[in-house]
């Protein structure tokens, strides 16, 4: 595999996508800053700032910043929404909002940014 | 922990573990003597922001399909500081000074090790608070702390 000269993409100072897997029913899961896979951004930049999330299940996500619901961007069943200049967040809480069907692996797929403010990219 | 009036969290003043609230037993402590003390934290929560208590169980809690709340018992002592008139007082907030975020419902699951938001607390125009008592009088009383909610599972 060859090297590329920065592992982002475009636009975003730092990005991983990755697949909470499947949610049974109302349950969520939660990334912290020391979720594998929330960790090397927070290591490399501190915080995250930009959120896309393809939602590809029969129900509608939540995810709810740094736990608190107040901070809550829902993803309708079957829709991708990116989210940007977001205030800055370390944590989130993914939730499935049915009460009654659950997602499989595979079928949602969140991606986290930290992207470089707008003013600045000198757009 | 303290959050701005964007819901961004500042700081986490203090982390605690069930067992210094009472722990799993029935009915909340209500002699001060043997609560937890809590020190003062010099960390001002100015207007605006917000003071919030969070809990993340150790283990999986499923409250009753009916007559599931029972009580709920805070007391946590802050110095409390009028910035306009620059003027200080001892503080112990209760219950009734939060707003509730996530109350007793009936059926509802508490899952381990993830955390929850429970309470929240706005500062007003011109006050500010910071966490626990510069001087007390009774250290046995004035720093105690406890934050306790009882449930029928």
């Amino acid at each position: 595999m060859k090297p590329t000269r920065k592992n982002t993409e475009a636009g975003a100072e730092w990005a991983k996508s990755f697949d909470p897997g499947a949610l049974a029913a109302g349950a969520s899961k939660q990334y912290t800053t020391e979720s594998a896979e929330l960790r090397p951004g927070i290591k490399e930049k501190g915080f995250f700032n930009a959120l896309t999330v393809v939602n590809n299940s029969d129900v509608d996500i939540a995810i709810d910043f740094d736990f608190n619901p107040d901070r809550r961007r829902t993803v309708p069943a079957h829709a991708a929404v990116p989210y940007t200049n977001l205030v800055p967040y370390q944590e989130m809480n993914v939730l499935n909002k049915s009460a009654t069907t659950a997602t499989a692996a595979g079928e949602v797929e969140i991606t986290i940014r930290n992207e470089r403010d707008v003013m600045r990219r000198g757009l | 922990m303290v959050v701005d009036a964007s819901d961004m969290p500042t700081a986490v003043l203090l982390e605690t573990h069930s067992s210094a609230h009472g722990d799993s037993s029935a009915t909340a402590p209500t002699d001060a003597q043997v609560m937890a003390k809590v020190e003062f934290v010099d960390f001002p929560i100015r207007e605006d922001n917000k003071f919030q208590i969070m809990f993340k169980p150790d283990a999986t809690v499923t409250e009753a399909g009916s007559a599931n709340a029972i009580a709920e018992s805070i007391r946590i002592p802050v110095t409390w500081m009028n910035k306009e008139k620059g003027q200080s007082f001892k503080k112990t907030l209760t219950a009734g000074d939060f707003t509730e975020k996530r109350a007793s419902a009936a059926s509802q699951v508490w899952t381990a090790g993830q955390w929850y938001l429970i309470k929240s607390l706005t500062l007003p125009a011109q006050q500010a608070l910071k966490l626990g008592l510069q001087t007390f009088v009774d250290n046995r009383v004035d720093p105690a702390i406890l934050i306790h909610r009882q449930v029928v599972t």
